[in-house]
């Protein structure tokens, strides 16, 4: 596949990439967790374009590869600080499901540490 | 003689040996500096582009500060006033509901509307966190009936209940068939209790004469050309 960026230009866009991203999920969430916080001032699909636009170059974009780093204790708690977030706001969601909406949430909040786990050790396993 | 000669002519080869490595050397010291100056420029090119690059990372965070603190600055710092205009029979108008209660959209000459068949009409209209009072105001035809009103309606609670207020009486009134605009009418969304879903508040039009148990010929209607809401969200300065 014939790369669109090199070198710093390939560094520059995935920057913008992995910034609008992070922006545009955070305001998802938000709007999520407070029905028109966002949506009332911002039209997110306006920021949605952006993000598309923004991946597919990042997709013809050639990285230098980076040495992967071995997992810290700060990427595990990161992990558990973000399955516990994730179970809090299903919770949050569904709270009118009464036991059911525990057990979503629950089930949720376990999945997504278990899977950012599988993550982390596949990237070991890959070094 | 000879000797001397000798001497000369190796002196003459040293001379000579001298000259060719002083060339040899002054050549390789510019293809040095030649080198040293290439990669000073490359040197140079490479902080500039760094520093280039530096700067829009810098520039790409600035997005997302400016829109956090865009929507910080209005979802609590500044104070603002929503106006939501439902212009109906207008192209856009997909505001009232239930369907069967509305007629299809009517288009005047200099007015387009529809006509309201059923006694309780519904809309939502989306309510900013922090807001304080709705006003709604409405341009309808006179087609009221002797000892019938309208109200407006805004839900108050969770299971079907609505509190209700008054907008227009046609006992107080003489403009039969003609278009009015309805006396600007006001909840408190904290003194009435109103209770949002998702951020929109459910509120109604409504003309009990056109009950279908009043209503029975069902020849009664009433149009409706726009509905005029105004949100209030005040600032944090002006709590």
């Amino acid at each position: 596949m014939k790369s669109l960026f090199k070198g710093h230009n390939a560094e520059l866009v995935n920057h913008t990439f992995q910034i609008l991203l992070v922006t545009y999920l955070i305001l998802l969430l938000a709007e999520q967790v407070w029905v028109g916080i966002v949506s009332i001032y911002l039209n997110l699909n306006y920021l949605l374009i952006l993000v598309i636009i923004a991946g597919v170059l990042d997709v013809f974009s050639d990285m230098p590869k980076k040495e992967k780093e071995k997992p810290k204790k700060w990427d595990y708690v990161l992990i558990y600080f973000l399955g516990i977030l994730g179970f809090a706001i299903i919770k949050y969601k569904t709270v009118e499901l009464g036991f059911l909406s525990w057990v979503i949430s629950i089930i949720a909040g376990i999945l997504i540490i278990l899977l950012s786990h599988l993550v982390l050790e596949e990237e070991d396993e890959q070094e | 003689m000879d000797a001397e000669n000798n001497m000369n002519i190796k002196k003459s080869e040293l001379d000579n040996f001298a000259e060719l490595a002083f060339d040899e050397l002054t050549d390789k010291i510019r293809v040095t500096e030649e080198n040293i100056k290439r990669l000073e420029k490359e040197i140079e090119e490479y902080v500039t582009d760094l520093r280039y690059i530096k700067l829009i990372k810098f520039a790409v965070l600035i997005i997302p500060l400016v829109i956090f603190g865009y929507l910080i600055y209005n979802n609590f710092i500044v104070s603002q006033d929503f106006t939501y205009f439902y212009d109906i029979g207008s192209e856009k108008d997909n505001y009232l509901s239930p369907a069967t209660r509305i007629s299809d959209k009517i288009i005047e000459e200099d007015v387009n509307y529809r006509n309201m068949t059923g006694h309780l009409v519904y809309f939502n209209v989306p309510i900013p966190r922090g807001a304080e009072t709705i006003k709604v105001q409405a341009k309808f035809k006179d087609n009221f009936p002797k000892n019938t009103k309208l109200r407006f309606g805004a839900k108050d609670q969770e299971v079907w209940h609505y509190v209700y207020k008054e907008v227009f009486n046609s006992n107080n009134n003489s403009n039969e068939k003609e278009w009015i605009i309805s006396e600007e009418i006001s909840f408190d969304i904290e003194e009435n209790n109103l209770y949002l879903i998702d951020g929109k508040l459910s509120m109604f039009l409504n003309m009990e004469h056109l009950n279908p148990s009043r209503n029975e010929t069902n020849t009664e209607y009433i149009p409706v050309d726009w509905i005029e809401i105004k949100v209030h969200k005040p600032g944090a300065f002006e709590k």
